[in-house]
C-alpha cells in the first residue's frame, strides 16, 4: 500500500498483510482445487451418488472371499452386487445365477468323430453364449482337421478355412474335458478353481490371481487367459449368466468351458451341443442309466484322449 | 573415572539413539555417502529402475497382453528369470556351509557377501513373480487365514513358503551377526549355528521345490523328468559360485574387504565340479530325448533343432552350450583356473551360458509344442525386457546397499559408540 | 530350543486351521467305477426338458422296447406339402390322369422338382417309400402303411444300424435339453429323404491362424457359408 493509514479497517488489515510468494501460490492452488471440486459436485449430484454406490460396490467386491466357501446368503449378495455393478456401468440388466450343483447328477459328454464335418458352428455358438473376448478371438473349442490314417494331433491343423469336410480328412473337437481328477485344480495356489459335485470344473473369476499355473498343468489346452481387458459388444452380451459361468470377466483371470453351467444346471444342453447341425455332440447325466450318454458308453466303442495321464476326463470320443 | 577415555566428543547432531535404531541410521549413512563412482552407479541403477517401473505401469494398465505371452506359451521371460534367480539364491549356501559348519575361516570374510547376494536374488525372484501376475492386487488371496492357501496340494504354495522363509533366514542371520559385531559382542553360537544349519537345508529345498513346480506336470513332457530337480541344483551351484567369484573380485578391488585367495580358489573348485556335473546331466538329457524319436521328445527337438521350420531358440541353446563347454574346459585346467584373467573369463562365460540355458532353454520349450501339437513361438516384448532390466537393477541396488553397509560393520570400522 | 518347538507347533496348527475348500464330490476320481455303480433309476434332480421344448408337438416312438419311452418331433405338423388336400382339391386318380397327359405333351410331371438321389435305380424309386394308392402315407417293403409321423420305420428298414444308434442316442439331434423327456428329431428333420447326403459347406468361422493377434480383425464369413 502506497498510503499510510493509521487506523486501518478489518478488511484493510487483512488485505495489507504481508504474504510471501510461496504461501500465496499454495493458498491460490488450494482454493482452485476446492472450488473445482465444489463445482463438479454441484453440477451433477446424481452422478456423485451413482459413482459413490459404484465405489462402494467395487470396494465390497474387492474384499469378497472365495465363492466356494460362501454361505448361500453371501452368494446371493455377491451375484446381486455384480448385477448392480453391470447396470451402473452399462445401463443394462443381466441376471447372474448362483444355481448350485444338484444331487444325483454327474455331467458327461460324447463326441462322434464320424459325424463332425468341421463346420465350427459349435465354436461360434460358444463364443456368443459365453461372452468371450472378441478382441483376442478367444475360443474354448478347437476343431482339429486330421489326416486320414493319423490320430496324431501334431499332424492335424486347427487353422483351416476351406469347404468342409475336405477329402482325406476327419475332424475332432477339443475343449475342457472336466476331468474327475483334474491337474488344474490341484495346482491352483488359492483354490480359485475346483471340481463341483456335479462334475463341472469351475473358476471363481473374482478369486483368481492370474498366476496361470493351471494353464501349465492342463494337458488338453482347455484353459484361456484374459491377457487384455475382454471386450464384448454390449448388444451381443448374453444376459443369462451364472457366477461360475459366462458372466463378464476382467483382465488377468483364467476362464474356460464350463459345459455352459448357466444352461445345463437348468436342464438345457450346452450351446455347442445345441448348435451342432450334424448331431455329433451328446451331453447328459452319467448317473442316469437311461441317458443317451450311458447308452453311447455302453454300446459304442468309446475312448478318451490322453487317458494314460490319469486325469479321468468326462469327455468321450467314438465313431459310428 | 580416569579409565573413561572417550576421545570422541558428541555434538548435538551426533547424539546416539537406541542401539537398534542407531544401527540402521549408521547403515543409512554408509549407504548414502560414497565416492563419485558410487553415486553414479546408484543413479544409473535408479534410472533403470524407473524405466522398469514405467514399463510395469504400462503393463498394469493394459494387461499382460503387452507381453509376448499367449495362451500357448503362458509363462515367459518373467518366470524364466525367476527360475534362474531362485538358483542364485540357493547358491549362497556354498559360502555359508563351509564357514559355519566346517569352520573354514577362509570363507568367513566372504560369507556376508554371499548372504547379500542371496537376499538380492530372492527379492528379484519374488519381484518377477509379482510382475508376472495377472491380478497383483489379489495376491492377498494366497495368505493363509485371510485367503485360501492350497497347501500341500499346490507346489506354488510350497514355493511361497520356502522362498519367503529363506529370505527371512538370510536377513536374520547376517543381521544378528552384524549387529553383534556392531555392538562389539561375540555372536552366540547356540543361536546362529542352528539357524545356519537350517538355512543350508532350506537352500537345497528352495531350488528343489521350484523344480518340482515344473517337474510335477505330466502335461509338459519336457519338464516331467526326474532329472529336472538335480539339474536345477547343479546349474544353481555352478552359476551361483561363478557369480560370487566375479563379485568378490570386484569388491576386493573397490572396497577394503579382505577376501583371501584361498576363498576364491575354493569357490573356483566348486564351480568347476558343478560345471562338469552340469555337462554330464546335459549329456543324459540329450541321450534320453533323442535316442528314440517320440512325442515326449518334441519339446527338446524344438529347442535343439527346431520343429517344422520354427527355430527361434536353436541359436540360443547352442551358444549357451558352447559357452558352458568352453568354460568348463578352461576351469578344468588347474593352471588356468588359478590365473585371474582366465578365471574371470570362464566364470563370465559360464554364468551367461547358464543364464541363457535356464532362462530361455528351460521354461519356453516346456510349452512348445502346446498340448495338441501346435507350435506357437514366443519372443519377449519391450515391456518384458524393460521390467526385467528394472528388476535386475533393483536387485543390484539392493546388493550394493547391503554390502556397502555390511562391509564397514564387518571390518569393525562402524561400531556402536557408547557415550 | 523350547521356543523353536513352540513356533513349529503353532505354525503347523495354524495350517490345519486354514480355511480350506477341499473336494466335496462324492464320487471317486475313477469315472468308469462311478458309472458302473450308478444303475438305479435317476430322477435327474427333478430337472426337465419340457420347458425348453416350447410345447413342440411330438409322437411316441414305437419299435424300440429296449429303450425307455421317447418321442420324435411330429413331422406332419411342419411338412410343407402335407397333406395333399392342402393344395389339391381333385382326387389322386384324376391328378394322375392329368399328369400323364401333360408328360405325353412334353410338359413336366407333377412334383417334377423332386429328384431322387438316394440309392441306385435298381434299388429304389418313388414307390419304394411312398404308397401309390395313398400319397398321404408311406409304406414298408412289404406294403404295410406307415404314417409320415413314424417315417423312421421306413428308413430303419435299410438303415437299421443308424436307426439303432438313433434310438440309443448316438445318432441324430436331441431336442429341448439333456434331461427327460427325451425328444429327438426325426430322420427327415435333418436328412432330405430324396437327397439325404449332406453337402459340403464353409465353416462358420476361420480357424485361428496365430495365438497372438496384433490387430482386432473382425470375424468374417465366406460368401459360401449358409449360416
Amino acid at each position: 500500500m502506497s498510503e499510510f493509514n493509521p487506523n486501518p479497517s478489518g478488511l484493510h488489515q487483512i488485505l495489507s498483510r504481508q504474504v510471501d510468494r510461496r504461501t500465496a501460490v499454495a493458498t491460490a492452488a488450494g482454493a482452485l482445487v476446492a472450488g473445482l471440486g465444489l463445482l463438479q459436485t454441484a453440477c451433477n449430484p446424481l452422478a456423485a451418488a451413482e459413482s459413490k454406490e459404484k465405489s462402494q460396490l467395487n470396494w465390497e467386491a474387492f474384499f469378497q472371499g472365495n465363492y466356494r466357501l460362501m454361505t448361500d446368503k453371501e452368494k446371493e449378495d455377491t451375484v446381486h452386487r455384480l448385477e448392480r455393478l453391470h447396470e451402473l456401468n452399462t445401463g443394462n440388466k443381466v441376471r447372474i445365477g448362483s444355481t448350485a450343483a444338484k444331487e444325483g447328477v454327474l455331467y458327461g459328454y460324447a463326441f462322434n468323430i464320424s459325424k463332425c464335418r468341421g463346420y465350427m458352428d459349435c465354436v461360434k455358438a460358444c463364443i456368443g453364449e459365453n461372452n468371450q473376448d472378441r478382441k483376442s478371438d478367444m475360443r474354448y473349442i478347437r476343431i482339429h482337421e486330421h489326416n486320414k490314417g493319423q490320430m496324431s494331433f501334431e499332424a492335424a491343423d486347427d487353422s483351416f478355412y476351406h469347404e468342409v469336410p475336405a477329402a482325406g480328412h476327419f475332424y475332432i473337437g477339443t475343449q475342457c474335458f472336466h476331468c474327475q481328477n483334474p491337474p488344474c485344480t490341484q495346482v491352483c495356489p488359492t483354490q480359485a478353481t475346483w471340481l463341483e459335485p456335479d462334475g463341472l470344473v469351475v473358476v471363481d473369476y473374482n478369486w483368481c490371481i492370474g498366476c496361470r499355473y493351471c494353464i501349465a498343468a492342463c494337458p488338453y489346452d482347455a484353459r484361456r487367459f484374459n491377457w487384455g481387458d475382454p471386450q464384448v459388444p454390449e448388444e451381443e452380451v448374453n444376459p443369462n449368466q451364472h457366477y461360475l459361468g459366462n458372466r463378464l470377466r476382467r483382465k488377468g483371470v483364467v476362464e474356460k468351458c464350463t459345459f455352459c453351467i448357466q444352461r445345463t444346471r437348468d436342464g438345457k444342453n450346452p450351446a455347442c451341443v445345441e448348435a451342432c447341425p450334424t448331431g455329433s455332440r451328446t451331453f447328459g447325466n452319467l448317473l442316469d442309466p437311461d441317458s443317451d450318454l450311458r447308452w453311447i458308453l455302453k454300446n459304442k466303442k468309446v475312448f478318451r484322449l490322453k487317458e494314460d495321464l490319469g486325469t479321468e476326463p468326462k469327455f468321450w470320443y467314438y465313431m459310428d | 573415572m580416569s579409565a573413561t577415555l572417550n576421545p570422541i566428543t558428541l555434538s548435538e547432531e551426533e547424539r546416539l539413539q537406541h542401539p537398534l535404531v542407531q544401527f540402521f541410521l549408521d547403515g543409512l549413512r554408509e549407504v548414502t555417502t560414497g565416492s563419485q563412482k558410487y553415486h553414479i552407479w546408484m543413479a544409473s541403477l535408479t534410472l533403470l529402475m524407473c524405466l522398469g517401473a514405467y514399463a510395469y505401469g504400462v503393463q498394469l494398465r493394459a494387461g499382460l497382453t503387452v507381453t509376448g505371452m499367449h495362451d500357448h506359451v503362458s509363462w515367459g521371460f518373467y518366470i524364466s528369470n525367476f527360475t534362474f534367480l531362485v538358483g542364485m539364491a540357493a547358491a549362497a549356501v556354498i559360502l555359508v556351509m563351509p564357514t559355519y559348519v566346517l569352520q573354514d575361516h577362509d570363507f568367513k570374510k566372504a560369507v556376508l557377501v554371499g548372504e547379500a547376494l542371496a537376499v538380492a536374488a530372492l527379492i528379484m525372484a519374488l519381484s518377477f513373480v509379482v510382475a508376472d501376475m495377472g491380478g497383483p492386487d489379489r495376491l492377498w488371496h494366497v495368505i493363509p487365514m485371510i485367503g485360501v492357501f492350497n497347501w500341500p496340494a499346490s507346489m506354488l504354495t510350497w514355493d511361497i513358503l520356502v522362498l519367503n522363509g529363506y529370505l527371512v533366514l538370510n536377513l536374520l542371520i547376517p543381521f544378528y551377526l552384524l549387529y553383534s559385531r556392531y555392538m562389539g559382542r561375540e555372536p552366540n553360537k547356540r543361536i546362529y549355528v542352528p539357524a545356519v544349519l537350517l538355512s543350508i537345508l532350506w537352500a537345497v529345498s528352495v531350488h528343489l521345490v521350484t523344480a518340482f513346480l515344473y517337474a510335477g506336470l505330466p502335461a509338459r513332457p519336457f519338464w516331467n523328468s526326474a532329472l529336472l530337480g538335480p539339474r536345477f541344483l547343479a546349474t544353481a551351484f555352478t552359476a551361483g559360485p561363478a557369480m560370487m567369484i566375479l563379485v568378490l573380485r570386484q569388491l576386493r578391488q573397490h572396497t577394503d574387504i579382505d577376501v583371501a585367495q584361498a576363498t576364491i580358489d575354493k569357490l573356483a573348485t566348486v564351480t568347476t565340479v558343478g560345471a562338469q556335473i552340469c555337462l554330464i546331466m546335459l549329456a543324459s538329457e540329450l541321450f534320453v530325448e533323442f535316442y528314440r524319436d517320440t512325442h515326449h521328445g518334441l519339446g527338446a527337438r524344438y529347442l535343439f533343432f527346431g520343429l517344422v521350420g520354427h527355430t527361434r531358440l536353436v541359436p540360443w541353446i547352442w551358444t549357451s552350450i558352447a559357452m558352458s563347454v568352453t568354460a568348463t574346459a578352461i576351469l578344468s585346467v588347474h593352471p588356468l583356473r588359478h590365473t585371474d584373467r582366465w578365471l574371470k573369463f570362464a566364470c563370465t562365460l559360464l554364468f551367461v551360458g547358464i543364464l541363457i540355458e535356464k532362462g530361455l532353454g528351460t521354461i519356453i520349450p516346456g510349452f512348445i509344442p502346446e498340448p495338441w501339437g501346435r507350435i506357437d513361438e514366443y519372443a519377449p516384448t519391450w515391456v518384458e525386457l524393460c521390467v526385467t532390466l528394472g528388476i535386475w537393477a533393483m536387485g543390484t541396488f539392493v546388493f550394493t546397499i547391503l554390502t556397502k553397509a555390511a562391509i564397514p560393520v564387518e571390518l569393525g570400522v562402524v561400531k556402536y559408540r557408547r557415550r | 530350543m523350547r521356543r523353536a518347538c513352540l513356533l513349529v507347533l503353532t505354525t503347523a496348527l495354524s495350517f490345519s486351521a486354514c480355511r480350506r475348500a477341499d473336494r466335496t464330490h462324492a464320487s471317486s476320481p475313477h469315472v468308469l467305477e462311478t458309472i458302473a455303480k450308478a444303475q438305479e433309476p435317476n430322477d435327474n434332480a427333478g430337472l426337465s426338458s419340457e420347458k425348453h421344448l416350447d410345447g413342440a408337438p411330438r409322437v411316441t416312438v414305437t419299435g424300440y422296447p429296449d429303450r425307455p419311452a421317447f418321442s420324435v418331433l411330429q413331422r406332419t405338423r411342419v411338412m410343407q406339402q402335407f397333406p395333399c388336400q392342402k393344395c389339391h382339391t381333385k382326387t389322386l386318380d384324376v391328378l394322375r390322369a392329368q399328369s400323364q397327359v401333360a408328360v405325353a405333351q412334353g410338359k413336366k410331371a407333377s412334383h417334377w422338382s423332386v429328384k431322387l438321389a438316394h440309392a441306385p435305380a435298381v434299388t429304389m424309386d418313388c414307390w419304394t417309400c411312398h404308397d401309390q394308392r395313398n400319397l398321404d402315407s408311406l409304406r414298408t417293403l412289404r406294403d404295410a402303411p406307415v404314417s409320415f409321423d413314424h417315417a423312421y420305420q421306413v428308413c430303419a428298414q435299410c438303415h437299421s444300424r443308424q436307426a439303432a444308434d438313433w434310438a440309443g442316442g448316438a445318432h441324430g439331434k436331441r431336442q429341448g435339453g439333456w434331461a427327460p423327456p427325451r425328444v429327438v428329431a426325426s430322420c427327415a428333420g435333418c436328412h432330405n429323404p430324396h437327397k439325404p447326403k449332406l453337402e459340403p459347406r464353409w465353416p462358420a468361422l476361420a480357424g485361428r491362424r496365430d495365438q497372438r493377434f496384433e490387430s482386432a480383425e473382425p470375424l468374417t464369413e465366406s460368401p459360401g457359408a449358409n449360416r
